[in-house]
Parts: C-alpha cells; sequence; structure tokens
C-alpha cells in the first residue's frame, strides 16, 4: 500500500446499533414497500374497443409475416405480401379511415396518453419520493456523526460527500458519515432485494396473474400517443414491398438432417 | 441473408430459456458477491487486496459455473459464452461486494 | 438429449401449448367438450403421474405437478384420478396465490370432464366470488360449465343464445367468442362456426390458437389447402412450433393421397416432417411421418427432386430412432418416458409392416 494511515479513532459501538442498522433496515424496508406500493398503484391498463384492436393486430400480424416469412414456401409468402400490401395501402384496418392526413391528437388531450403518462409519473414518484424523505431522515438525525471506515481510500474529492456535516479538515477520507452508508445502500441493496423479492418474481407474478384472468391482452399500447396508425400502416406495406430475399427454411433440409446423422 | 442468420433460424434460440438463464448465472453471481464482501469484511482486507479477492472470487465462482451445471459449454447455455458467464452483472456485482465488505469491516474492527 | 435440450424443447411446447393437435381433435365424451380456453401446458415426454393417490396433506405445488404430469387432452382415468383430488384441494386454504387459481382452472376442467358437478359449481363459485361474474375469462368457465350441464341440445341452443347475448354488448369478449365457435361446431353447424372464427380472425390474425382451431375445422372438411394455410399463419407466429411443422406434413401427406399423390407433393409433406424432426429430436410422430412418406416415395415412380439414394437413407435413419423410442420406451429409459403408449403401438406396427414387406 502506498500510504499507511495512522489515524485510529475510537468509536462508540452504540453508534452501530443506533445508526448503521436502522438506517440498513429502513433502506430494504423502503424498497419492500416501494416494489408493492408500485404495484398497488399501477392502474390496470383501460380494455380497448374492438376497432383499437383490430388495427393494432393487423398492424402486428404483417410485423410477423415479415420476420417469420422464411417458415413458409415462398408462393405463401407471396399471396400473404400482395394481400396485407394492397389492404394495408388501402387503408383497411384503420380504426377510423377518415382521420388519414388529419394532425394526430394531442397527447395532453387524448384520454390514452394522459392515462400513460399517468403510469409514468407514478413510478417516478414511487423512486424520487422515498429518496429525498429517507435522505432528509438521515440529515436531520443523523448529521455530524463518523460512523465508519471503509475498507478501501478515496480521493480528496470524495471529502465533501462522504463527510458532510463533519467539519473536521484534517481525518482521512476514509471514515465516512451516515449519509454515506446511505449511498453505499442505495446502490448495493439491489442484489439483497433480489433475494427478498425472489427476482421480482413474487410479486410480478399477481399482477401476471390478474392479467392472465384479464385475457384480451388487447390492452397493451402498440401505437404511442402522437403517432399516426396510418402512416405506420403505410410504412409497413413498403416494408414488406421491399423485402425480396426470401430463403425458406426447409430448402435442402433433407441433406442437413443427413448430415447430422 | 448471412450464414449467421441462416443458422440461427435452422436452429432457433428460445428467448425465454436465455433469460432465465442469465438470470440464474446473475442470482448466482449476486449471492456470491454478497458472501465475498462478508468474507473479506471478516479477514479485514484493505483496499487493493480486497478488490482483488472480489476478482478471485468471482473468476472461481464463474469457474464452478461453467464446470458443473454447464458441463464445460457455456456456449451451449449462454450466447456469449464465456463472457457473458463472468462478466454477467459485474456492477451489481460489485456494489454488492462493497457494501458487505465495508458492513463487516466496520462491525469486526470497531 | 443434453439437459439444454430438453429446456428447449420444454419451452416449445409451452409456446405451442394452445394449439397442440390433441386439443383440437373431438371428443367423443360429450363432458369433456373441446376446450379452447386450455391453458395447461401438456407434458408429452414427462412421465405420467403415478396412479396411486397419496393419502390427505399434500401441498399446493404437489398438486400442481400431478396437475401438469397429465397430458392437455387426458384419458378418462387420468382425468378421474385429478378429479378425486377436489375435495382435498378445495379443502386447502384460500391463499389468494397465481398457482392456487391456475389448480382451481384445471380442477374444474376435470371436475366437468368426470361429472363430479358439485364440485364444478364449488369451485366456479370461489373463482367468480374472486375475480366477479364480469371477467371475460369467469364468463367463459360459467359458460362452459352451462354447457356441461346442458343434457339435450335445445339446453345447448339456450346456453348459445346466451353467448349472443353476451357478444352483442362487448364484441371483444374473446373467452365468449371462443366458446360460442366450440359450441357452434359442437352443434353442427360447421359452416357458421367456421365464419364465426374467420370474423374473430380479423380481430386479431396474431392469435396462434384461433389458425389452428380453424385449420382443424377445415381439414374436418378435408379442405387440404384451407387447413394448410391456416397452419403456416402459425408457423408465422410460432416459428419454432415442431407439433405444427408435422400436422403440416400430415396433412400434406393426406392432400397428396387424395389427389392422386404426386411424388412433389409427397416432398413436400416429407420436408414439413424433417424441420419438425430437426427441431425436436427424438419426436415420435415426426420420424413416423419421415419413415412414412420415405416408404411412399420409395414405392411411387416419378421424377424425384430428391434422389433415392437420399430417401432410402432417410428411410433408415428414421428406422433407427423409432426402434429407439420403441425400446426406450419399454424399458422406461431415462428420456424416453412420457411417449403416448398408442403412439408407441402404431410405431411398432408400422415398423413391422416394414419388415414383412423386406
Amino acid at each position: 500500500m502506498a500510504q499507511v494511515v495512522g489515524q485510529q479513532i475510537l468509536r462508540d459501538p452504540a453508534l452501530f446499533y443506533w445508526i448503521l442498522f436502522p438506517i440498513t433496515i429502513v433502506m430494504i424496508l423502503t424498497g419492500v414497500l416501494r416494489h408493492y406500493a408500485t404495484l398497488l398503484l399501477q392502474s390496470a391498463p383501460k380494455p380497448l374497443e374492438y376497432k383499437a384492436i383490430r388495427e393494432q393486430k393487423n398492424y402486428l400480424h404483417g410485423i410477423n409475416v415479415r420476420g417469420n416469412a422464411n417458415q413458409i414456401p415462398l408462393s405463401s409468402f407471396t399471396t400473404r405480401k400482395n394481400y396485407l400490401v394492397a389492404a394495408f395501402q388501402a387503408g383497411n384496418f384503420l380504426k377510423d379511415p377518415d382521420a388519414q392526413g388529419k394532425p394526430p391528437a394531442n397527447p395532453m388531450t387524448d384520454p390514452n396518453g394522459m392515462d400513460q403518462m399517468m403510469n409514468m409519473m407514478k413510478g417516478n414518484m414511487m423512486m424520487i419520493v422515498p429518496q429525498t424523505v429517507i435522505m432528509g431522515w438521515i440529515n436531520a438525525f443523523f448529521s455530524g456523526f463518523v460512523i465508519m471506515k471503509l475498507p478501501f481510500p478515496l480521493t480528496i474529492r470524495f471529502k465533501s460527500m462522504l463527510q458532510s456535516g463533519v467539519m473536521t479538515k484534517d481525518m482521512d477520507v476514509r471514515w465516512v458519515s451516515s449519509l454515506s452508508w446511505y449511498f453505499l445502500c442505495l446502490f448495493g441493496l439491489r442484489s439483497v432485494f433480489t433475494f427478498i423479492l425472489g427476482n421480482d418474481n413474487a410479486a410480478d407474478q399477481t399482477m401476471a396473474q390478474v392479467q392472465q384472468m384479464n385475457p384480451q391482452q388487447n390492452t397493451q399500447q402498440l401505437f404511442g400517443p402522437g403517432q399516426d396508425p396510418a402512416k405506420m400502416y403505410l410504412a409497413e406495406a413498403e416494408n414488406l414491398e421491399v423485402m425480396v430475399q426470401h430463403e425458406f427454411v426447409l430448402d435442402g433440409i433433407e441433406d442437413r438432417i443427413l448430415a447430422t446423422v | 441473408m448471412n450464414a449467421e442468420e441462416r443458422d440461427l433460424q435452422i436452429h432457433p434460440i428460445v428467448p425465454e430459456n436465455v433469460i432465465a438463464n442469465s438470470k440464474t448465472i446473475v442470482d448466482l453471481h449476486s449471492l456470491s458477491s454478497s458472501l465475498l464482501g462478508i468474507a473479506a469484511g471478516i479477514l479485514g482486507l484493505e483496499s487493493y487486496t480486497g478488490f482483488l479477492f472480489y476478482l478471485l472470487g468471482t473468476l472461481f465462482v464463474s469457474f464452478l459455473i461453467i464446470t458443473f451445471p454447464m458441463g464445460g459449454k457455456p456456449d451451449v447455455y449462454v450466447r456469449g459464452g464465456l463472457k457473458d458467464v463472468v462478466l454477467a452483472d459485474v456492477t451489481g456485482g460489485v456494489m454488492g461486494y462493497v457494501l458487505t465488505w465495508t458492513l463487516f469491516f466496520g462491525l469486526v474492527r470497531v | 438429449m443434453t439437459s439444454h435440450d430438453r429446456r428447449r424443447h420444454a419451452t416449445h411446447r409451452r409456446q405451442t401449448h394452445s394449439n397442440q393437435l390433441g386439443a383440437i381433435t373431438a371428443d367423443k365424451n360429450p363432458k369433456a367438450l373441446t376446450n379452447l380456453i386450455a391453458y395447461k401446458p401438456p407434458t408429452h415426454h414427462l412421465s405420467p403421474a403415478p396412479g396411486v393417490r397419496l393419502a390427505s396433506k399434500m401441498s399446493l405445488s404437489t398438486y400442481l405437478s400431478r396437475f401438469k404430469s397429465v397430458s392437455l387432452t387426458p384419458t378418462p382415468s387420468e382425468s378421474l384420478s385429478l378429479s378425486q383430488l377436489a375435495p382435498s384441494i378445495l379443502n386447502l386454504s384460500i391463499t389468494d396465490t397465481p398457482e392456487q387459481w391456475s389448480l382451481y382452472e384445471s380442477l374444474l376442467l376435470s371436475a366437468l370432464r368426470t361429472g363430479d358437478d358439485t364440485s364444478a359449481r364449488l369451485i366456479l363459485q370461489r373463482l367468480s366470488d374472486r375475480f366477479g361474474n364480469s371477467n371475460a375469462r369467469i364468463m367463459a368457465l360459467q359458460g362452459l360449465f352451462d354447457e356441461a350441464m346442458a343434457t339435450n341440445n335445445a339446453q345447448l341452443e339456450e346456453v348459445l343464445k346466451n353467448y349472443n347475448e353476451v357478444l352483442k354488448d362487448d364484441p371483444t369478449n374473446v373467452p365468449i367468442t371462443k366458446r360460442k365457435i366450440t359450441l357452434l361446431h359442437h352443434l353442427s353447424k360447421k359452416t357458421e362456426a367456421i365464419a364465426a372464427l374467420t370474423v374473430l380472425l380479423d380481430l386479431n390474425p396474431t392469435d396462434a390458437e384461433s389458425w389452428a382451431q380453424l385449420a382443424q375445422y377445415y381439414f374436418e372438411l378435408s379442405m387440404f389447402s384451407q387447413a394448410i394455410f391456416c397452419l403456416e399463419e402459425v408457423l408465422l407466429i410460432l416459428p419454432n412450433a415442431y407439433n405444427v411443422h408435422v400436422r403440416l406434413g400430415e396433412i400434406s401427406y393426406l392432400a397428396a393421397e387424395n389427389s392422386g399423390g404426386g411424388v412433389e407433393k409427397f416432398e413436400t409433406s416429407l420436408r414439413w416432417y424433417l424441420r419438425a424432426v430437426e427441431l425436436c429430436d427424438r419426436y415420435l410422430r415426426g420420424y413416423y411421418g419421415v419413415k412414412l412418406v420415405t416408404g411412399k416415395l420409395l414405392q411411387s415412380k416419378g421424377t424425384r427432386t430428391i434422389p433415392e439414394e437420399k430417401v432410402n437413407k432417410l428411410n433408415s435413419v428414421a428406422t433407427v430412432h423409432l426402434n429407439d423410442i420403441v425400446t426406450g420406451f419399454e424399458k422406461g429409459t431415462k428420456g424416453f418416458t412420457g411417449y403416448d403408449p398408442e403412439e408407441v403401438a402404431a410405431v411398432k406396427e408400422l415398423l413391422a409392416a416394414d419388415d414383412v414387406s423386406k
């Protein structure tokens, strides 16, 4: 080691019981709480109406046909391609064909867009609110204590951050205050949460089940707010049309099978 | 279509399995890095020795993963092969290691 | 087969469980209506559950694995052994976990299959208490229950009317639409069923289950090219579904036979079978098809695109694999259990016929 640190500070073991452990436990509990609160706040997406489902699913169908074209014979693919390109260009699957060319609805007034934005906001709130609250709590109660020594050296620049509230000029950066333990927890507890919340599965599956019971799966928004489905359909038609290469997977399969024996 | 794409269509890779496998590896790594942190803290390792300990520990765990459940053939289970086994979620692992290392370092050496 | 392979195949099965061919074939037992909302993963290669019933206290997971060990179209005795679990499962405290509810659903189906109406009623009651009567899936289960309770066609027509009422209010109710289609088919209104199914597919052309079902309906009417079209659609959605490849092989084979059979058509069928075998080794139906079609090709005359020597080789490859499967299955070797005994018997027959002709 380049520098031998001679500084020794005697600490009261009570610091551990009354600062380190409370912070750790509070951090873990907030993590768990946040997890379940997020689940609770997630509003079930609104079921779509018939035409909207049709619009989305047919668009997906076009993507599927393009993506897995090599699984079917060339003639079958060409038939589908011709049909889909014609239908897409004519706008047969659009929710309201008359709206073509009109500017897309303002996402702020579109109820579907509002829904999505609300969900995003809820997610962000669940992250920010607890963090600010806990940081405030730590600053209010535990600032000014030197609670532990880091097992690795840091540059002097970290001093202001890790020793905030401790006004000692000459103290080694390795001695840190309670707020640094908070930061360590913030970044390092993720693996702990994986064990507690089981890879996010325990809770996620409940949601999955509710969705399963809500079987239409038509609820996801394929077209985000502000996107024009008519334009996306036209683009997809073009994609299908320009797809020239088609290699049927079954071609030469007998040689492949014989080669593996 | 290039040869790689064609090969992928002939012998498809099932995305669910890829996800499940990498999840298992990440889990093993985060568990083992937390445990390594505890060990390092109790041993009282400092600075570079500590990080070296982590490095060796992770390599050893990766070696075990490759040898035992994978039977020495990582390419069959993970798309990136060896690299993806060793480097799975390194940042998360280091963070977890530092956390437990610091905690136990402080606890043992008051 | 390495464990990786097994996992890979397990996933394939999961991907395609909704269009398992077994589930689609009509069942003669009126209680066992063809089940469109089936979700139980078929466990083709897993060993069947032991016939012995364990005494009382088992955990939820034990019951779940019992249910999972039975295929999507259980034999009557399998259904019976499952539905006999009803009292003990219903006695477990309700934990409101996803597993428990999916267990309830499987149990409801077996109870209906075996005519255990009291249990079925109770299960349905609990499900609708939890998820509400207006939940589309619960509505479909309720409909399934009503269908099973009906004793004659007039009552079934009544159920059908109910479905139509529901669909008038909410045309996006997919489970009820599917029940309606199955019921129409059951009432021998095949063309109406097909028409309703095409409407459903116009709404959602990315539903593999519906395409597979439509293929089956067309197949029953011997409209082979339409059936093949539908199965190709399934492949566009689930490109790795080897059972669909085999089905394509089977239908192309039948179509070739029906139309007097050009060599070319048999070759198409052979290729589908080969692809299925490529995706899933030890796939009994796949190798059976390879053996069958290569045998046919060797007999028939005409210009081949696949040289005779290769066809011969493929035939012997299939024979080797089928022999492996039969001996492995009979000895109960690991990795060879869980085949359908009837299918294995059919393989033996085919192999024996082959020996005689030589």
